[in-house]
């Protein structure tokens, strides 16, 4: 070992190193984006779903209201219900022969 | 370079007292510790082989253990809600929904392990939240060999909440669904019920339980710490459930209801039912019974009360059925529509039974036959024509076979058929005896003559295609001649006056027959009338139909007439149908469009 054969620059080294592979850097790159990519499409995909989930619970609870709010709906304007209803209090009636007016509009 | 070099390389200096003729700068100090490296070396090897061959083992050779054990805290099965499907009226109104309910029920063996029963208080309060006897509810839970006992099905959601709160080891909720009616009695005897599992038993429940039910989906999935799903695995999607749009109109059905539930109320009757039917299309827009039930408490209904009295029920028609006879007579040649017949003396002889009208109505036109429901009149129109002709008129007409409409326990009437009839059974026949049939039979004769002779099977189901297709069974002109007979019953001297609906042309025909009973004849009567309205624009025919009218009116056109009046102006309203009486319509054509608000 002669000195000054020992005169090594070592970053020099893993630069020409590196030069000479740069097809595997490359590479090496390549991979490190594609893990990176995956972390980050594996979380959006977990949001995602959670959101779902979170949208389909939202959606089967709209459900049961709507459900809910039908048969309030149905049994508080049940024909019968009104008629009485608008009998006794609003003093209505259905309209006789005698209130009825028929027009006919000449085509 | 070797590992060995490396470590060689912080060279000690030179022990001054050493001396052995070598080179100074060999050292000899390496030799000693030769085998010492290999033992640390082997060593190190060996930690990250064991290290390597155990993760080798645990992730290749027996991975499946912890895959599970992994899987058993992470994945979760999950079931999509899913219910019933809706039952709507033509305007899509809700006849039957259901909402979600829950059931409580016990594993009397967890309840045995976990000695739970020793929580007194808490099962007091659970007693009395179901409003059960505390010993009786001890008593079924209490039996270690059980797995599963239903303690209360569709409970409330206050009640459930109640229950979760009081949190009994053992004591468990379950989702389940509970079925609503909003229009209780109204629609009963169409849409029908389902058992508390929801399988339909009665109605259109059953009729598409099928088409109805729907089995949730279910998707796998994993979850994180926090319970969110955060991987669906795999999905199994349901059959989703179908709606059913009926073809009856609420609005309609509820006044139907209310008029023949007075009806009943008021003439004391056994039982009434009307059905109301679109005339071009053959759908039934309104059909009820009297009794009815409320399908949302079933413990009070009873077996008579369900039955769906206007498909099932056949009575013998009396007088509803003479413009058959009249029809036939056209329709064969046998009387033109200016037909005069000769009733008098009142009564005939015909092998050895009496025929008779009330009394002698002289020389009477076809339209007068129909006015006065003369018997003699229809019994000499039938004897006009073949019998094959007079048979295949009431074939035609619907009156021996279903209707169509599918029902649940539809009667098809009752009619023997044989090869040799008498002329008084002939002519029975022609007054509307000797044939039995239901309401809905009645409706879709009624609603062929108001089709201008072109026969429709009734529907209920709103755009489903029918096995049967329209059929011509009467020449237009001579269904719209007896139509315009018909109008005479409900005027000025007709047997049925009080049939007439304000503004518009009705027509129509009064039934009042005594029912048979064993042996003969008995002293119940059903009174029906049939009719059709507006005769200028046929749109609906209504048969109504009052059974064993038990106070001082038993004439259908003191009953059923009124109660079809009442009906039919109801409905024409609600449809939107202009009046076409000449008398009451006055028409005055407007000039300029500003007046038009003001017109109604």
């Amino acid at each position: 070992m002669t000195k000054p054969s020992a005169n090594f620059n070592l970053v020099i080294i893993i630069a020409t190193d590196l030069g000479r592979h740069l097809f595997l850097i490359v590479l090496y790159l390549a991979t490190v984006a594609s893990a990176l990519a995956v972390v980050v499409t594996t979380h959006n995909n977990r949001q995602l779903l959670i959101t779902h989930e979170q949208i389909i619970q939202e959606k089967d609870l709209l459900d049961i209201e709507w459900r809910h709010l039908i048969i309030e709906e149905t049994a508080l304007t049940e024909h019968n219900r009104i008629e009485r209803l608008v009998a006794d209090k609003l003093n209505m009636r259905r309209p006789t022969q005698a209130d009825e007016k028929l027009v006919r509009v000449k085509p | 370079m070797t590992v060995s070099a490396v470590l060689q390389k912080p060279r000690k200096p030179r022990k001054p007292g050493k001396r052995n003729g070598r080179n100074p700068k060999r050292n000899d100090a390496p030799v000693m510790v030769q085998w010492r490296f290999y033992v640390v070396l082997g060593a190190v090897v060996m930690v990250f082989a064991s290290l390597a061959f155990r993760a080798a083992y645990i992730q290749v050779i027996k991975p499946d253990v912890l895959i599970e054990q992994g899987d058993n805290r992470t994945i979760r099965v999950r079931d999509n809600a899913s219910y019933r499907g809706l039952i709507t009226d033509r305007n899509g109104q809700q006849l039957a929904v259901s909402v979600p309910a829950q059931a409580i029920y016990a594993d009397p063996k967890v309840i045995a392990d976990k000695s739970a029963l020793l929580d007194v208080p808490r099962w007091r309060a659970l007693a009395k939240v179901l409003n059960t006897d505390f010993d009786r509810l001890i008593d079924r839970v209490d039996n270690p060999a059980q797995r599963f006992v239903y303690l209360q099905r569709q409970i409330t959601p206050a009640m459930a909440t109640f229950v979760k709160k009081l949190d009994i080891p053992g004591v468990f909720l379950r989702e389940e669904s509970k079925r609503y009616y909003p229009a209780g009695e109204v629609s009963s005897h169409i849409v029908g019920f389902t058992d508390v599992d929801d399988n339909g038993l009665e109605g259109m429940e059953r009729l598409y339980n099928d088409w109805l039910t729907s089995t949730p989906g279910k998707r796998r999935i994993r979850r994180d710490a926090q319970g969110r799903q955060i991987e669906i695995i795999e999905q199994e999607v349901g059959k989703q459930a179908e709606n059913l749009m009926l073809t009856i109109d609420q609005r309609i059905q509820a006044l139907a209801f209310k008029a023949i539930k007075e009806a009943t109320a008021v003439y004391k009757a056994t039982s009434a039912s009307v059905i109301v039917v679109d005339v071009h299309s053959g759908e039934i827009l309104a059909l009820a019974n009297t009794p009815s039930y409320n399908p949302n408490n079933r413990e009070t209904v009873n077996a008579f009360s369900v039955r769906n009295r206007a498909m099932t029920d056949a009575f013998e028609p009396g007088s509803v059925l003479k413009p058959l006879a009249v029809l036939a007579a056209l329709e064969f040649g046998s009387a033109q529509q200016d037909t005069i017949i000769d009733t008098s003396p009142g009564w005939m002889r015909l092998g050895g039974s009496r025929v008779k009208d009330s009394r002698n109505l002289g020389e009477l036109s076809l339209t007068e036959v129909m006015k006065y429901s003369s018997n003699m009149g229809t019994s000499k129109l039938a004897l006009s024509v073949r019998k094959e002709f007079l048979m295949g008129m009431y074939y035609n007409m619907g009156l021996m076979s279903d209707t169509g409409s599918n029902m649940l326990g539809e009667s098809s009437g009752i009619f023997h058929e044989r090869q040799r009839w008498s002329k008084f059974e002939l002519s029975t026949l022609s007054f509307g005896y000797g044939i039995a049939v239901t309401t809905a039979q009645l409706a879709r004769m009624y609603a062929t003559i108001g089709n201008g002779g072109i026969k429709m099977p009734l529907s209920i189901i709103k755009g489903m295609e029918t096995f049967e297709q329209p059929e011509r069974v009467l020449s237009e002109e001579n269904a719209y001649a007896v139509l315009e007979m018909l109008e005479a019953v409900t005027q000025e001297g007709g047997t049925a006056q009080e049939a007439a609906v304000p503004g518009f042309r009705v027509a129509g025909k009064t039934g009042t027959s005594i029912k048979a009973v064993a042996g003969g004849y008995g002293e119940e009567y059903v009174n029906i009338f049939a009719g059709i309205a507006p005769v200028s624009n046929p749109q609906i025919a209504v048969v109504v139909l009052i059974n064993e009218p038990a106070g001082d009116l038993y004439h259908a056109g003191y009953t059923a007439a009124p109660t079809f009046s009442a009906i039919v102006s109801g409905a024409l309203q609600m449809l939107n149908i202009a009046p076409d009486a000449v008398t009451a319509v006055d028409v005055k054509p407007i000039e300029s469009e500003g007046q038009l608000h003001a017109a109604r």
